[in-house]
């Protein structure tokens, strides 16, 4: 048993070092260039010389508060729908959902352009926030999630006079944290690492998360694009670190339903 | 561990927060503004002719450099080198000679307010506004013999160092390229200071000094909270005040930044953080100033009787008493301010900790 536990152990340190080296590797090569001693040159450069990074920075934060903040109006109506009312072609409706989580995102990209272009939205950031907060994962979580609540704690909201939206905020809401929480990080990480939508439906560059931009950073000095990986990992670094109790517990409720 | 998280990732958020605000002006502060010139051609030539001081002295030797627009991350005007140089023709008299280039249509830079480097970022102007200004040459191997000097440009005090000039009619912004173009015997070797820009940057150091003290204000408040986050809940309302004013002072740093305007020609090439470039051009400024009046005692002194009552003249003078005291007390003041809310929220926490006893009835 207890060389099982130290194989246990060592295992985990190992997925721990590969999982971490390279963001060790890029901490230590921003500030250690090659052939150039310890500089925090590129910080400067990145930070202080140019607001073009940070700018862009801020700018792709909003656009992933903006689809976290619809995505959760979508999802949470659509899972109460689907976790607590009873309506004709439910269950075909929700494997459809599923359908469309497996679907790689490739395939969704020309009828949304098509859809975007109807609508004169390319070109917009718009096109990057109205498709996402209609992405069905989040509907799926939740939907799991809020089938936790018994059957009995809302009836008796009910007699006590509950209404739809207040059985939503006060008592469906309140019990499931983790489920919200997890889903405002996975639609902050979609958001965040999105790459192909920007570069399907922007044509101008100064639109362009940083997730995209990353990749035309000047490859003169590669130390730049190390300090610019630094700055994009820091808000999913923060909302890792913060909220990680509630993600496992999240995820572990979707798949226990 | 929440609490840790949230106290370290809210101060790196609130300093990215004003790390873009500073990098905006920094940026603004640091493009290099130039003066452009197309080449002059007759209609049938393929050639055109440049003024010499067109070559820019760089790191790497003399260049001659143009204008493009650059695009995605370098977006923007930019210079960048050319070779299509043909030839270099000296005529008579000496002073109208010209450099033959290859390329008629390109915009090519004459002067600059800095040294630039290829890619660079720049703000390309046609031509300055024109103001009277005084011009300190400084030069700490010896003042070259000066020659003839253009109309309009006098002589003010001269020392073995250092040589002032009273000029009429000085472009702005200043261009030490285009000051040592119009005074030949000065072009190799020491500086050229303008009496104008120096008192600009003079002037800012209290603003910059306030923009310390935000910053350290800050760090103090934060500092407090994250004690007061130890028992969050009995201290929320602290911890709230602490982050409304957090988020004011946030807010403050851009209305400081637009009052600060750095002249070009006083900042360093690459990093604005270079403090050892304004040690060495505030010393060799003022030991050219000094070589004027060598028995000055004091910092007041260092303008002898006869120089300039011009208005930048008495400010640096003014500034100069004051370098370091001002942007000091500012930064003092700062600490203060951060002092004196903490100090406020201490005796709210000791108030709050004392038991309070019911008050007796009355008889």
């Amino acid at each position: 048993m207890k060389q099982r536990n130290t194989t246990s152990t060592l295992f985990a340190w190992l997925i721990a070092f590969v999982s971490i080296a390279p963001f060790a590797y890029v901490l230590t090569l921003s500030v250690l260039p090659a052939g150039k001693g310890l500089t925090f040159e590129s910080y400067y450069n990145v930070f202080l010389g140019s607001p073009q990074y940070l700018l862009r920075f801020w700018k792709s934060l909003l656009i992933c508060l903006a689809i976290i903040g619809g995505q959760l109006v979508v999802s949470i109506l659509a899972a109460y729908g689907f976790a607590k009312c009873e309506f004709p072609g439910k269950n075909l409706l929700l494997f459809v959902l599923m359908i469309l989580i497996v679907l790689p995102l490739q395939v969704t990209l020309a009828p949304n352009y098509i859809m975007l272009d109807g609508l004169g939205l390319l070109d917009t950031y718009a096109a990057l926030i109205l498709p996402s907060i209609f992405a069905p994962l989040g509907t799926f979580i939740l939907t799991q999630s809020f089938k936790s609540v018994s059957e009995d704690i809302i009836d008796a909201a009910k007699l006590d006079g509950c209404g739809l939206f207040g059985l939503l905020f006060r008592i469906v809401l309140p019990m499931n944290t983790s489920g919200l929480v997890c889903v405002t990080l996975l639609s902050f990480l979609d958001g965040w690492n999105m790459v192909e939508q920007p570069i399907a439906y922007l044509k101008d560059f100064l639109r362009y998360p940083i997730s995209v931009a990353l990749a035309y950073v000047p490859p003169a000095d590669p130390t730049l694009q190390l300090v610019c990986c630094v700055l994009v990992a820091l808000p999913p670094l923060f909302l890792f670190t913060y909220f990680n109790r509630e993600l496992v517990e999240g995820i572990v409720l979707a798949e226990i339903k | 561990m929440k609490k840790k998280t949230l106290c370290v990732f809210i101060l790196i958020f609130w300093l990215m927060g004003a790390v873009t605000f500073l990098s905006i002006k920094i940026e603004e502060q640091m493009i290099p503004q130039v003066t452009t010139i197309q080449p002059q051609t007759d209609i049938s030539s393929q050639e055109g002719q440049l003024p010499p001081d067109c070559l820019v002295e760089t790191e790497e030797g003399e260049f001659l450099f143009t204008i493009y627009e650059g695009s995605g991350w370098e977006a923007g005007t930019r210079v960048q080198t050319f070779s299509g140089v043909s030839g270099y023709t000296p005529a008579e008299p000496p002073n109208e000679d010209y450099i033959m280039v290859d390329n008629i249509w390109s915009e090519f830079v004459w002067h600059s307010s800095k040294p630039i480097q290829n890619g660079e970022l720049v703000e390309a102007i046609r031509t300055g506004e024109q103001a009277p200004d005084y011009w300190l040459a400084v030069f700490p191997n010896g003042l070259p013999e000066l020659g003839e000097l253009p109309q309009g440009i006098q002589v003010e005090e001269q020392s073995g160092q250092a040589v002032l000039f009273q000029v009429e009619k000085a472009s702005h912004p200043y261009m030490e390229g285009q000051a040592k173009g119009m005074i030949p015997a000065l072009k190799e070797g020491g500086r050229i200071y303008s009496f104008t820009d120096m008192s600009l940057f003079l002037q800012a150091l209290p603003a910059l000094g306030l923009l310390l003290a935000i910053l350290v204000a800050a760090l103090l408040l934060w500092a407090f909270s994250c004690f007061l986050s130890k028992e969050g809940k009995k201290n929320q309302k602290l911890i709230a005040i602490n982050l409304i004013v957090g988020l004011l002072l946030l807010v403050s740093i851009p209305l400081v930044l637009q009052t600060i305007e750095l002249p070009s020609s006083m900042l360093p090439r690459k990093e604005i953080t270079d403090f050892g470039h304004y040690i060495q051009e505030f010393q060799d400024f003022f030991s050219g100033l000094q070589s004027f009046a060598p028995q000055a005692s004091a910092p007041g002194e260092y303008l002898p009787p006869n120089l300039p009552k011009s208005e930048a003249g008495r400010a640096i003078i003014t500034q100069r008493n004051n370098l370091i005291m001002r942007p000091a007390l500012i930064v003092l003041g700062g600490m203060a301010f951060a002092g004196v809310i903490i100090l406020m929220e201490k005796f709210v926490i000791v108030r709050r900790s004392i038991p309070k006893f019911p008050k007796g009835k009355k008889a």
